[in-house]
Parts: structure tokens; sequence; C-alpha cells
């Protein structure tokens, strides 16, 4: 239908263009009961699926998991890597309600007597899926500190903020080296100035300054929703 | 004691000089002296585009009275920002990034002394300006077009005089090298841009682009009836130039203008101040609309920092991000929205972030050494303002009217502060206490209004033919964004 470059990719959580309610039905509205339909619900999901293991999910479980799965994709085209044209919300519609998606176990058989036995399933995207990040970064050659490929501007934030006292303990060495021109004051200020703005870029705001309403603010509050959505994104974007 | 010593010897203003992330002052080097441009008279192409000498880019003649500070902008606290923007928050967020357009448009100010340049052969005799605009031809589209195809081949196509655009992208192409074993080992892409500001956010970025695809798509229309591809870059670039300014004059402005400026028959002629003026006094304030985060739509919630241009590579935003233009105009609600007043962006201010804008536009203004409200020039342009404005805008009346309304300020202005800082600091404080719907005060809007409509008065261009008159004419910026992407 096109000829465009894009992948199928699990919507960023506050990206969410669907949304599971308490009825079983999805919509493109929130409501009061809507579980966005995002990353981290695909990594919830799979945590939960590994858990109970295949056996433990009929069929028609599955198939129901399936479709929020795929309501939980969005489409993203590679427009400007490519030069070409962005596409149409009818296109990116079109697309995803073309698409499957397919759960499937690994598994593990425990011997006894004998070594375990498991399978791992890799999966290879399709078509140009990985070739396009493969040609950017090609291209790109060799560099010193570059986004980590496959991580996000939330995932930034996590390791900001996990790295502050790291940070701190390098602004702190620097009062170790004793310059003549330093001091005490001087490095009491420094320090509570990468406080403030490690602290500043650890949070996502509204557009007065003041911390937002946001689910990004709540998974940096939250490791467990954090491993969920990362989960999410290892299944679906590991090729963004 | 100078300006340029009270700036340097004071406490926390540190400024980021690698440059304004939002393009206002260039990193290296730092206006185009007040030209003569009498001489283009006998050069206009129609009678009724005749060109005028632009104002002279008057300088500060009180240098004896020191610069104050803008303590309100750099002491702003979040309770502050969030209060004054539940007051102004009005217009939409697409003016802000459009007004910035304008402004690149309107001039890039930098320091004469970095630069060699050339003075008319009339005023040879004038002093030397600080500043010197590399925009030689304000609200001319400069900004997107820079000195057009046979000067620019990484910006245009050497064979159709097109800008270098797949129709329908939204941002400018990225050239990177090639990878083979004779290329140039540079791994730092191109972009098919002239001015680099206007990488400065996502935001700008795409509506540049936009006239870069209405520029295509009518001169492909006018290929189409059989022109060579140079006459049709002339047409279609004469005829983006009338539809930036009817966009300037019918989109943009109104969302600024206070209604008793508005509802003039013409601005006063006063209030008209040449652009290195109208870029260090005026254009600094529209520093207030700027929000400390977008939620773009579709796109999500993103902090103003991570939408800002960040070295050259390709960003998060450019490959990820999009801007919904009819929430960010206003056309569905619920979108970002702004207005002018007493406040910046936290991410604007020292010292959270580098950037430290405002206190890198105080230096650059003491620097230009732009007029002042203490100064008699704009002291007459506030005399022309209509009924009793000019005596309701004295900086005493102006610091007593903003102390009653807004007892709760981070930092108490007084009438010095206000007569002997720089101008923006002082149309912030009146379209604080006298803007409406989050415009401009009566002299910030008369400022405006004038200076804009005198540029545009300047520009000289051939008069409209026949082939031009099929060419669409969008009315608003959010039309031709969505004629562009039809």
């Amino acid at each position: 239908m096109t000829g465009n470059k894009y992948i199928i990719i699990g919507a960023e959580v506050d990206q969410a263009e669907a949304f599971l309610h308490d009825d079983g039905s999805i919509t493109d509205k929130k409501g009061a009961d809507g579980v966005p339909l995002n990353v981290e619900f695909i990594g919830r999901l799979m945590v939960e699926l590994s858990q109970r293991g295949k056996s433990g999910v009929p069929r028609a479980e599955l198939e129901a998991h399936e479709d929020r799965v795929r309501r939980a994709l969005v489409v993203q085209d590679f427009s400007t890597q490519s030069g070409g044209a962005a596409l149409s919300d009818a296109e990116r519609e079109a697309i995803l309600a073309g698409t499957t998606v397919r759960i499937e176990f690994e598994s593990r058989r425990r011997g006894s007597k004998k070594p375990d036995r498991n399978t791992r399933i890799l999966v290879v995207p399709s078509d140009e899926t990985l070739a396009i990040t493969d040609a950017m970064l090609k291209a790109q050659g060799e560099a010193e500190g570059f986004r980590p490929p496959l991580s996000y501007e939330l995932d930034r934030a996590l390791m900001l903020a996990s790295m502050k006292s790291e940070i701190l303990e390098m602004v702190r060495e620097f009062a170790a080296e004793n310059h003549p021109d330093w001091t005490s004051g001087l490095q009491a200020a420094l320090e509570d100035h990468m406080e403030k703005a490690i602290a500043s870029r650890s949070q996502f705001k509204d557009g007065a300054g003041q911390p937002a309403k946001d689910v990004k603010n709540e998974i940096m509050q939250s490791p467990l929703r954090a491993f969920h959505r990362s989960v999410g994104i290892y299944a679906t974007n590991m090729c963004r | 004691m100078g300006e340029g010593a009270a700036m340097d010897g004071e406490d926390e203003l540190r400024p980021d000089l690698s440059g304004c992330p939002f393009g206002c002052v260039p990193g290296r080097g730092h206006l185009r002296a007040g030209q003569n441009r009498a001489a283009l008279a006998a050069l206009a192409m129609a009678p009724d585009m005749a060109a005028e000498a632009s104002p002279l880019g008057a300088s500060d003649d009180r240098r004896d009275i020191d610069q104050r500070k803008p303590w309100i902008l750099l002491r702003s606290d979040p309770q502050w920002r969030a209060a004054c923007l539940a007051r102004v928050a009005h217009i939409p967020s697409g003016y802000t990034y459009l007004a910035q357009l304008m402004g690149h448009d309107m001039g890039s100010s930098v320091e004469a002394a970095s630069v060699p340049w050339s003075r008319g052969a009339d005023d040879e005799d004038a002093a030397p300006p600080v500043r010197y605009n590399l925009i030689d031809n304000p609200l001319t589209l400069e900004t997107v077009y820079g000195p057009g195809p046979a000067m620019l081949a990484h910006v245009y196509d050497p064979e159709t005089w097109l800008f270098r655009l797949t129709p329908g992208a939204r941002l400018a192409r990225i050239y990177a090298r090639g990878l083979n074993a004779v290329s140039d080992p540079d791994p730092r892409p191109i972009r098919a841009l002239y001015d680099e500001r206007n990488r400065d956010s996502l935001m700008l970025h795409e509506l540049v682009v936009a006239w870069m695809q209405f520029h295509n798509r009518n001169a492909r229309a006018l290929m189409a009836e059989g022109l060579t591809p140079y006459r049709a870059y002339v047409l279609a670039r004469t005829h983006a130039v009338r539809c930036w300014h009817r966009i300037v004059t019918e989109d943009l402005l109104p969302r600024f203008l206070h209604p008793e400026i508005a509802a003039l028959p013409a601005p006063p002629r006063a209030c008209a101040l040449d652009e290195t003026t109208l870029l260090h006094g005026l254009c600094r304030a529209f520093h207030a609309l700027p929000l400390a985060a977008y939620a773009l739509g579709r796109s999500g919630l993103h902090n103003l920092g991570t939408l800002l241009k960040r070295g050259y590579a390709v960003s998060e935003a450019e490959t990820d991000w999009r801007i919904d233009w009819p929430l960010f105009f206003g056309a569905r609600p619920g979108g970002p929205r702004s207005g002018m007043s007493a406040s910046v962006a936290p991410e604007l201010r020292a010292p959270v972030t580098a950037a430290a804008i405002i206190a890198l536009d105080t230096q650059s203004a003491a620097e230009a050494r732009p007029l002042r409200l203490g100064n008699a020039r704009i002291g007459a342009a506030r005399a022309a303002l209509p009924g009793d404005w000019p005596a309701r805008l004295t900086a005493a009346r102006l610091a007593a009217d903003f102390a009653a309304a807004h007892p709760e300020a981070p930092v108490a202005l007084d009438a010095d502060a206000l007569e002997w800082g720089p101008l923006y600091q002082f149309l912030m404080a009146e379209a604080q206490v006298h803007g409406q719907q989050g415009g401009f005060g009566p002299l910030g809007s008369a400022l405006l209004a004038a200076s804009v409509a005198g540029s545009i008065r300047r520009v000289v261009m051939a008069a409209e033919g026949p082939r031009e008159t099929g060419l669409p004419r969008p009315a608003s910026m959010l039309e031709l964004i969505n004629l562009v992407r039809e």
C-alpha cells in the first residue's frame, strides 16, 4: 500500500491510542476505567503470562490478549531519516488494521536425570524494521557519547536520576583537588546547583514548570512499573 | 561605570555565550547597522511597492545611566510563573513559534566587529554601529530562502530550483556521508536548511519546512504551466512573501495586539522601530511565551529541553515526535496556550540550566545599546499612544499599578528598573498589567505593529502578475500547513 519506511512498535507509556475498559471493550477514550494499552501493559502481560505458562492460558484468552497487544501498537514512520513523506492518519490506521499479533511461549522442560531442555524464540522483525536503524548508525560511524540505541527520553531521565549520587560524588571529587581560588562556599553552591539540575531534568513538567500529572512521572517513582515498561519495550520496540 | 563593566561585575549572570537555544542570538560573532536603504527606492520594481529608508538604528543616548537588570525575570519562581500563566495563557502555543519565525526573519543580531561588512556610499561618515544584522532583507522570508538557489546548492536542487524536500515531509532532509571508502569521514549530517537557527525546536523546524513545502508546491504548479525553473522560483518566492505578510498581519499580530491599538486605522508612525531595536528591545519579550513542557497530542508530553536542538545529531524529537498543529493553533480544544507576562519558563533562566536566556538577552541588549523606556525616542512613541495611555504608561505609574495588582510578585518593580532596564522588561510588565487575552499592552502593541508595518512597507518586490493569481493564499499558518500536507 505504501512505499514508506516504517516500523510497528509498542506505544510509549504516554502515547497510548487505545484503552481497555472493565467490560473488556477497547476504545480510544480513557474514561474513568480505561487502562492505557502501551508498552507497560504489554510488559505486565508478559510477566503474568510467563508465570502462568502456556498450559495455564486458555486459547480463547490468549487470542483476547493478542488483540489487546495489537491495539497497544503504533506505527512510526522514518520519514526523517528517509527524507520521505510522513504517513497519514488513515495510512497508519490501515497498517494497524492489517497487523496480526501472535504471542508465543518459550518452553523449559526440566529433566531429572538429563539436562534441561529450553526453547528460546528469537523474533526476526520483518522487512526493513531493523535495517533503518542499522543504516543510520552505520552512517553515523564512530562517536564518543551518544544516545544508547533502544533508549528513549524516559530512559534517559531514569538513568540520570539513578546516577545522581555518582554525579554528586564527581562534583565532590573536585573539592579534593584543592584549587587555590576554590572556596567551600562555591563548592556547596555547585553541589546544590547540580542536585537541583538533576532533579529538574529527572521530572516531567506541566506548561508552568510544575511536576506534571503524567504517567512518566509515575514510572519515575516505581521500579516495578519501569520494569514492566522495559519488558514491553524489549518485546516490541527492539527495532527502534 | 560603563554598562559592560556593570554587566560583568555582578554576581549570578554568567550567560552561556554559545547562543540562545531559541536562536535569538547566534553563538559566534554576535545586527546589521541601520542601513540607509534610500537607494533601494530607485530599484523599486513596482510603483506601489516603493521602498523607504529604514528607521535609523537609534542607539541609547543615555549610556551614562547603567542598564538595570530585569530581576523580575531572573528571579521569578515557579509560583510566580504559574500565577502569570493562569492569568495570561490564552494564545495557542503555535503562535509562540510563528512569532519566533518572524523574529528570525527580522534579523540575526551579531557584534558588528565579528563580521566584515560594507556600509552604504552615503553613510561612510556615520559612527560605526555596535551590532550588525545578518538578515539583509527583513520580512522577505530570507530566513527560509537565504540568497537563493544559485548560492545554496545544499538547500536547493540545482536543476529544478526547488527546495530539496520530499512532498509531504515535515522536516528538512538530512544528508549524511556515504558508506563507500572514499567518502568524507565527517559523520555529522547536513540538513537542507538555510538558517540553522530554524532547527532550534521541533516546532519551529516544522513551521519552516511548511513554508519550504508551500514554495515547492507553487513552483511545481507554475512549472507545470510551462514556466522555467528560474521563473517559477521567482514568482513562487514573491507569492510566498505576500502570503507571509498576510499571515503576519492577519493571523499572528492580532493575537498579540491590544484592542485599542488594533482598532487604530494605522499604528502611530512614531512607534516604528528599526529592526535592531525591535529585536533587542521588544522581541526578547516573546521569551515569556515558551512553556516548560508541551503536550504534543499523539506524541505525548515532553519537557521543553528535549524539544530543543542539542547538537547536530538527529534527536529523538526529530525521529519520534510530531506536532499536532490543529491542537497547537487552537483549532482543536485542549492544546497548550501561553501569553505575555513578566515571567519566563524556568528553562530560560539561570541557574537551573546553562541556557540562561534572559541573562544572555540582557547582556546582548547592553552591548547593542538599544533604546530603553527612558530614552527620548521611546518617550515620543509613548506620547503618540491614543487616549490617556501616555500618562498611564510612565515608569512610575506602571510600577505602582504593577505592585497594586501583583503584591505576590517575587521582585518589587520600581520605576528606575522599568525606566532604565531593558525595554522588553517594561513591555512584559505592561502586558502583565494592561494586556488583553495574553497579548501586549498598548505601548508594546504599538511598537510591534508600527515596526512590522514599517518592515513590510520597506520590502520591494515585483507587482503581482496573472500567473500568481491562481496560487493558493492561505489566511493563516494552520491553513498553510494543512494545504502542504494534503
